[in-house]
């Protein structure tokens, strides 16, 4: 099937995972990347906001320009704290006069949604928003028991200590490396695009400030089932967005208040911790599965190291969590250094680690698999 | 080995404090524990002379982690090995030196010839040089979502067509990030064309104003005719008042410089008094002593009067005064003494010993400030000497020097060893400004200015002592 072609705007970290796994992405060849003039990334490869090797496309911050050979734009979320609203309008409409179809993925109000699907369909253009609503509270969705219901699908979550751990890219990566293995595997992404490569977004109602902490629980609990019964996987891979726990006492980090939801509502078979990187102690680590074990009652079966690091001065000065992305290239020679770590270390964006964080969980889950408890 | 403990002693007139550096606490000791510890420091050990409720409490505060011999083996700043990723994603700010002439000659001004420093010329940057450094600037702060670019001189306002350009360049250069401007004047240039484009675009401003009249024309006269500025000043400021009140209470600042030969009382009764500037924002400076030919003279009367006032801003924080009687001009002091000791210094006990650490005082050069001069050279910051040869941290053809930029960070290597057991390291103020003999670092620059340093962590650390046994005056002695 020919794919059509595919420009995101405004590109920035939020969606640079989707460029360097693109092959995933059934309907769409993503040919042009644009970022937003003055965000330092004009000229720049498609790795150089993660300091990763991607040179598939190169960013450019011209979007009229580089609207001229594709099909679709796909308008997507950004970093926060930045202003965007005026110009990602202007551009909407800009791209809808030149008649491309628009995949609009950011938080809209209805009725701004509204007036630009009618602007393209007036021109026989399609307007889409992916809404992750499809989770929606409604019958099939029921949550008038309190019990949870058993998943028999072996589960793996994907976590990280915070925002900014590369946990979708790991996500991709299992994804990936568990389809190359003819396994069936049905996902739930910690971002909002994950429809385009065929998988589920996390749920809204998981956010949604109307519900109890219980439903939600319980209704992520059937939204998981559901996919199960549906999709009849082999494998469930869960990506749960943010972090498992405070920073510390000034950066509460939501107090890892969504994750503690997840592992109540579902119980995982295998779990991946991804964690900024520092100047690691080895006890860190298991201080950390320690934590993960009696807080959300299940242990940690291998660490993921980010690239990114917390920084603790800046953020100390500014009263606000600020990161500094490194080279990967640092994580290697910090992996050599705490050799005595008694849980796997890895990092996505080493090439021979990527298939080793599969076969560590999957692992896992085949020695499971040779236990039969009735 | 040395087994004392790493800590600094001091006492208020009610209590006797140690200050555990190791773990940044205070504690609280008796005067025996305090005599005690004292004499162990200076090789006395009287351990026998201790009651056992005093060993008890020794030995409790040992349990807990305080009280340890620990130090750094050695210094290294701990955004060392950061330097790239910081560098070429993260640079804050840029300042444009837009001209080095100015139409005032202040006497205590850097380039008046009174410090190792160039002097006022003519010369100015090019908005070639002024558009490299603002690309610059933007593409190496990708990871940031908000920039500033100031502007420097002599008087930017000088070359304000420059300035003009620079400002439209810069916010045509990006979306979606927000790009803040700044600037400090003598405002004696100020016109109602200048004002206003500072308040279209929203453009804070620092005016320099050092008190009443005749405290200000004492040192900020005109370099044609060396008549006093503050009558323009005055009238410029008036001006703003009149077209945007707003706009003046909001994003005009004043910059004060204090003169040790000056009457403090009347400079804080001017910037109490004066209606249209009393609520004003203001920022309180000590003349430059970095790079100054000749040591200043000093007036003990003046600091008399400004620490009778700081005494005084200390009794209204704890309700003993209202604060009407206070001056303004300490209230920085204040607030600067409550971050270090309270805000920053959060105690925390040490599960793993420290081995690497470096004093407090350099900031990231490059990354906080980036001070570009009218030949597109690269300098931390504005405040260091133009003719320094180690100051030099790139330029605007070849961008970062990254190891001048590791060599000035880490200042604390050329005194490594006194700096490994210096009590007051996590507070300390110096920088490589604080070092910098034109060539090289010097120690011996460096280490003049640690007396001076350990003083004002000692003077801190007592006053919030102070302030803290005044609010829990639990014993309820008449202080009065």
């Amino acid at each position: 099937m020919n794919k059509k072609n595919l420009l995101i705007y405004p590109f920035s970290r939020e969606v640079s995972p989707l460029v360097r796994h693109s092959h995933l992405i059934s309907d769409y060849h993503i040919s042009d990347i644009v970022s937003p003039k003055g965000w330092g990334f004009n000229n720049k490869n498609a790795g150089f906001i993660d300091k990763v090797e991607d040179n598939s496309l190169t960013i450019t911050d011209n979007f009229e320009n580089s609207l001229t050979m594709i099909d679709t734009v796909l308008f997507c979320n950004y970093p926060k704290d930045f202003k965007l609203d005026d110009v990602i309008y202007e551009k909407i409409k800009f791209a809808i006069d030149q008649k491309k179809n628009i995949i609009n993925l950011l938080p809209m109000e209805n009725t701004i949604n509204e007036n630009f699907k009618h602007l393209a369909n007036k021109n026989k253009l399609s307007y889409v928003t992916y809404e992750t609503n499809k989770a929606k509270i409604d019958k099939d969705l029921n949550i008038q028991e309190e019990s949870l219901e058993e998943i028999q699908t072996p589960v793996i979550f994907v976590l990280g200590l915070g925002e900014l751990t590369n946990k979708f890219d790991i996500q991709l990566a299992l994804r990936e490396g568990i389809l190359k293995m003819d396994y069936k595997v049905s996902q739930v992404g910690t971002k909002n695009y994950c429809e385009l490569m065929g998988f589920h977004s996390f749920p809204n109602f998981m956010f949604n400030k109307n519900l109890l902490e219980k439903e939600k629980i319980l209704l992520f609990n059937r939204f998981i089932s559901r996919i199960e019964t549906e999709e009849n996987p082999d494998v469930i891979v869960i990506g749960i967005p943010g972090g498992i726990m405070p920073i510390n006492t000034t950066f509460t980090n939501n107090f890892g208040i969504l994750a503690f939801e997840v592992s109540q509502a579902i119980k995982p078979d295998a779990a991946i911790l991804s964690v900024f990187y520092e100047d690691f102690k080895e006890e860190y680590f298991n201080n950390l599965n320690l934590s993960a074990t009696y807080k959300l009652g299940f242990s940690i079966d291998c660490f993921h190291l980010a690239n990114v690091k917390f920084d603790w001065s800046s953020s100390k000065l500014e009263q606000k969590m600020k990161y500094i992305t490194i080279n990967p290239y640092m994580i290697e020679e910090k992996k050599k250094k705490i050799s005595n770590v008694e849980f796997p270390l890895f990092q996505v964006f080493n090439k021979n680690d990527r298939g080793k964080i599969v076969d560590c969980v999957i692992n896992k889950l085949a020695y499971y698999g040779e236990m039969q408890v009735i | 080995m040395n087994s004392k403990p790493f800590i600094h002693l001091f006492n208020t007139p009610e209590n006797n404090y140690v200050y555990d550096v190791n773990t940044n606490a205070i504690l609280s000791v008796s005067d025996s524990i305090y005599l005690h510890l004292s004499n162990y420091l200076k090789n006395e050990n009287n351990m026998e002379s201790l009651s056992d409720k005093d060993k008890n409490q020794l030995q409790e505060f040992k349990k807990q982690g305080f009280l340890s011999s620990n130090k750094a083996s050695k210094i290294i700043h701990p955004a060392t090995n950061y330097l790239e990723p910081f560098l070429n994603q993260q640079v804050r700010m840029v300042i444009l030196q837009l001209t080095q002439e100015c139409n005032l000659h202040c006497s205590y001004c850097v380039f008046s010839g009174a410090y190792d420093n160039r002097k006022h010329s003519r010369k100015s940057m090019s908005f070639d040089i002024a558009k490299k450094a603002i690309d610059f600037l933007i593409d190496h702060s990708s990871e940031l979502n908000e920039i500033t670019v100031g502007f420097y001189g002599g008087e930017p306002l000088l070359k304000f067509d420059l300035f003009k350009q620079c400002v439209s360049y810069a916010l045509n250069q990006v979306e979606g990030k927000k790009v803040n401007f700044s600037f400090t004047t003598n405002a004696t240039l100020l016109n109602k064309d200048i004002i206003d484009f500072l308040v279209k675009y929203d453009i804070g401003i620092m005016i320099s104003l050092d008190g009443p009249k005749e405290i200000h024309n004492k040192n900020r006269k005109y370099a044609k005719d060396e008549y006093g500025s503050f009558d323009k000043v005055i009238e410029n400021v008036e001006m703003i008042n009149r077209l945007y009140p707003d706009y003046l209470k909001k994003k005009v600042r004043f910059n004060i410089v204090l003169d040790p030969e000056k009457n403090f009382s009347c400079v804080s009764d001017f910037f109490t008094s004066y209606e249209t500037i009393k609520d004003a924002g203001i920022s309180v400076s000590d003349l430059a002593e970095n790079y100054v030919k000749k040591e200043f003279k000093n007036n003990n009367d003046f600091y008399i009067n400004r620490d009778y006032e700081i005494f005084k801003y200390y009794l209204a924080t704890i309700n003993k005064l209202d604060r009407k009687h206070t001056s303004r001009l300490v209230v920085e002091y204040y607030n600067d003494m409550m971050k270090n000791m309270n805000s920053f210094r959060k105690p925390f006990i040490l599960k793993n010993k420290i081995q690497t650490a470096h004093h407090s005082g350099p900031c990231i050069p490059g990354r906080d400030r980036l001070f570009v001069d009218a030949d597109g050279n690269f300098r931390p910051c504005e405040r260091v000497s133009e003719n320094s040869e180690v100051m030099k941290i790139g330029n605007i053809e070849d961008g970062f020097d990254i190891e001048q930029i590791k060599k000035i960070l880490n200042v604390g290597l050329i005194t490594e060893e006194d700096c490994k057991d210096c009590w007051s390291f996590r507070f300390c103020t110096l920088c490589a400004a604080f070092a910098d003999d034109l060539n090289d670092l010097s120690s011996e620059i460096k280490k003049s200015h640690c007396k001076s340093v350990h003083y004002s962590v000692e003077t801190q650390l007592k006053q919030y002592c102070v302030l803290e046994e005044l609010k829990n005056n639990k014993q309820g002695k008449d202080y009065e």
